[in-house]
């Protein structure tokens, strides 16, 4: 909770200092495309700067948008997700446990923007880019609390699940995470609010892996290393789908 | 529109989880701690004369907390294999504070006299050896003396005349018991219903109740008893001096006599050297000493009445009647029923981190009279509560298994608790300590720590009575001073009904690993045997 407090701030801070570093660029060619500016009072012909709020896998946050001239834009923002699951069955070979997941994700990103077709005829194609850039994740943490789902047997002597005992499974990416996407920016909602989708990968640092039982399942830190294992070969791709609604510091006219 | 994003973005989630949590278990099962039960007591069973391994035997648990007795593997149904076996406690009843567990495991064979053998288990007191011996009826030692003999029986099932069978007197057993049973004496069973049949199978059995060989073979196996129908009808603790025991059956086409309808005559004859434990006088004509019953069915002792002395043809003996069968003793008995245990702490800081069984006996006062032996696994600072005292001082010795004393000292009042020291000297063979580590690798779980076992060794090929306990592995390892360093050994575990057995095994260092896995066959079982035995085991873990 400490690392939020000083994470949130610090976000809005990447953001606004963006945008008040916003270029703006003359766009003769498409005038449709608008452009980030300086002076509110001579909009015509740019793209503007924005502010939006995200929501997507990783969770929801905040973004800004600066226009860097010809077909780059740079991007930033941060979000945050809190996750709560649980699973109630979940078989491993020789017994099946019920599952409590908690997942923290916190990341801030700093992307660009290439777009791709600026030529084409359709304006939604023209809004098509690559996005790339890199992302911290300040925490990216996934906390398993795992129990028995049945009782227990050893002979004839039975012990619940909570006797048995409860295994936790805690592992963490945090660190620098590349990201590559595609995105499709400046959908119009209307002439201040805009909408962008973006669809891309991270890839995440090699995860830390802590694996802690109580009682009769103290000895599953001998699985720790497995653990890692497979979270190191099947678990860095972190998908990411993310929509934002912008708001334009101008009444704009794309 | 948000909060529809919102769920479908966390529902994407969910699913990604989901199926990464199948790739997240690859090659992973949960592994649940052999260690489920905490409390163990092996039963090391011998033939009393040979030392050979009795087979055919059946056991089954009996008394106040035998409800939450399983073998060490888990199992209500009992069983013993090669001699051994290992009961554990249900851990939901583990011992807390002053309430032990109480049971007596009833160990029975064709051939062989039951033995009832009584357990208590104190708070702590993790680990107990019980060194039981049985009595082979057709080989008994020569402190015992047995006979066998059919009396022909009336058309109505009962004696034309008087019957009177005596067991032999020898060198080692003078005394004689000399049961008569009137003519016309009916033979009934439990429930009071007459046996019928044509010839009656008398069976005497005479213990040298003065020699200490045959301590291990009184009822029970000690002389300590509890839950003991007293004189006046009250339950009671109480503890043993004994001048005579006698078993005494009678069996018609198979089935044991019970009761008669009318009483039968016993005469126990009483060794001149027995001495009276209040005055410490030798017995003599007029001494008082009780008559008590123990059952064969139920463990428990039973006060019969008192009986007197007197002589006949130059013996002291002492002559009832009664109208039931099982074992009778002639004793002197002191009430322990509000006596606490002490406890003997042992310092031995010799053994280091090591463990070393011993023999820990228990004298009289002056040491002519030998009254209990265990069997300890002594590690240094080790807290043994001592129950099976009589109320009187009596004096320990602690020895090693071959028999070199390390520690002797007194208990002056053994009836009221506390604390004892006991400084356990080095022995004179130099120690080398050795550490044995023992893991499975199951099947699909990776290395495991196996659940704690009683391991035994001999020297490589000596003769299987030779076995002697070697420790108890805890977590998967022992550490002991009794192995010698170049030498070769044979090892033998016991684990639920499996015993597992590793022949010549050379101890080449002082820290010897080994695991254990589907492909490793170390010991004398078959490969696919091996196979069978870890994949079933494993699955419990």
């Amino acid at each position: 909770m400490k690392t939020m407090t000083k994470f949130i701030p610090l976000c809005i801070g990447v953001c606004i200092t963006m945008l008040a570093k916003a270029n703006i660029r003359p766009n003769a060619s498409h005038p449709s495309k608008a452009q980030a500016i300086i002076d509110p009072s001579d909009v015509t012909g740019l793209r503007p700067a924005t502010l939006g709020l995200s929501l997507g896998f990783q969770g929801i946050g905040i973004e800004s948008y600066a226009f860097l001239g010809s077909r780059w834009q740079l991007h930033a923002g941060a979000s945050y997700l809190p996750f709560q699951g649980s699973k109630n069955y979940l078989a491993f070979p020789s017994r099946a446990v019920s599952m409590n997941l908690n997942a923290n994700i916190a990341q801030a990103h700093l992307l660009l923007d290439f777009d791709l077709f600026p030529n084409a005829y359709a304006e939604t194609v023209q809004n098509i880019a690559l996005s790339a850039g890199i992302s911290y994740f300040v925490s990216a943490k996934g906390t398993a609390k795992m129990k028995l789902k049945d009782p227990y047997y050893y002979g004839d002597i039975q012990l619940s699940p909570d006797e048995v005992g409860e295994l936790t499974a805690e592992s963490n990416w945090k660190g620098f995470a590349p990201y590559v996407g595609l995105a499709l920016n400046n959908l119009r909602i209307s002439n201040r609010v805009g909408l962008n989708i973006g669809v891309g990968t991270f890839y995440l640092a090699s995860p830390s892996v802590k694996l802690n039982g109580t009682n009769y399942l103290a000895d599953n830190y001998q699985n720790q290393q497995q653990l890692k294992h497979n979270l190191d070969k099947y678990y860095r791709w972190m998908p990411s789908f993310q929509v934002t609604f912008n708001y334009s510091l101008i009444n704009n006219i794309f | 529109m948000r909060t529809k994003l919102y769920v479908l973005s966390v529902t994407v989630l969910m699913v990604l989880l989901s199926l990464s949590c199948n790739k997240a278990k690859e090659n992973i099962d949960i592994l649940i701690n052999a260690d489920i039960i905490h409390y163990s007591v092996l039963f090391d069973v011998r033939e009393a004369t040979t030392g050979n391994v009795p087979e055919g035997l059946s056991v089954s648990a009996i008394g106040q907390d035998a409800g939450v007795v399983y073998d060490i593997s888990g199992n209500k149904n009992l069983s013993m294999d090669g001699g051994l076996l290992t009961l554990g406690i249900d851990p939901h009843y583990d011992p807390q504070g002053g309430n032990p567990l109480k049971f007596s495991l009833k160990i029975t064979g064709e051939g062989y006299a039951t033995m009832i053998v009584p357990v208590t288990i104190n708070e702590e007191q993790f680990h107990q050896v019980k060194n039981v011996k049985l009595l082979k009826l057709s080989n008994p030692p020569a402190s015992v003396t047995v006979v066998n003999t059919n009396e022909a029986l009336a058309t109505n099932s009962t004696p034309a005349q008087p019957i009177v069978v005596s067991s032999p007197a020898t060198t080692d057993v003078p005394e004689i018991v000399t049961v008569t049973v009137p003519a016309g004496t009916k033979f009934l069973d439990n429930s009071g219903t007459q046996i019928n049949g044509n010839l009656l199978n008398l069976s005497v059995v005479n213990y040298n109740a003065q020699n200490s060989d045959n301590n291990d073979l009184f009822p029970g196996g000690t002389f300590a008893a509890e839950d003991v129908n007293g004189p006046n009808g009250q339950t009671i603790s109480t503890y043993f001096t004994t001048a005579a025991v006698a078993k005494v059956t009678f069996t018609i086409n198979g089935q044991e006599v019970k009761k008669f309808d009318q009483p039968i005559s016993l005469l126990l004859e009483v060794n001149p050297s027995y001495k009276m434990a209040g005055t410490n006088d030798a017995v003599k004509v007029g001494d008082k000493l009780s008559i008590w019953s123990y059952s064969e069915d139920t463990g428990k002792w039973s006060y019969e009445k008192e009986g007197t002395v007197t002589l006949v043809n130059g013996k002291f003996v002492v002559e009832f009647t009664t109208n039931h069968l099982t074992y009778y003793s002639l004793n002197e008995y002191v009430e322990t029923t509000s006596c606490s245990s002490p406890n003997l702490v042992f310092n031995a800081s010799w053994l280091n981190v090591n463990t070393q069984p011993m023999v820990l006996q228990i004298w009289n006062s002056d040491g002519s009279k030998l009254l209990e032996t265990n069997t300890v696994i002594v590690s240094n600072g080790l807290e043994y509560a001592l129950n099976n005292l009589p109320s009187y001082a009596v004096s320990y010795k602690v020895l090693t298994t071959s028999g070199e004393q390390l520690a002797v000292g007194t208990i002056a009042n053994p009836c009221s608790g506390g604390r004892l020291n006991v400084q356990v000297a080095a022995p004179a063979v130099p120690v080398v300590g050795v550490t044995l580590s023992l893991t499975v690798k199951c099947p699909n779980k990776g290395i495991v720590t196996p659940p704690d076992f009683y391991l035994y060794y001999k020297t490589a090929g000596a003769a299987d009575a030779t076995y002697k306990l070697l420790g108890v592995v805890k977590k998967g390892k022992l550490t002991t001073t009794l192995l010698q360093l170049g030498q070769r050994y044979d090892f033998k575990a016991q684990w639920g009904d499996h015993v597992k057995i590793i022949k010549n095994y050379l101890i080449d260092k002082n820290n010897l690993s080994t695991t254990v896995g589907l492909d490793d066959h170390i010991g004398d079982i078959s490969p696919e045997k091996n196979r069978a035995i870890l994949i079933e085991e494993c699955s419990k873990i």
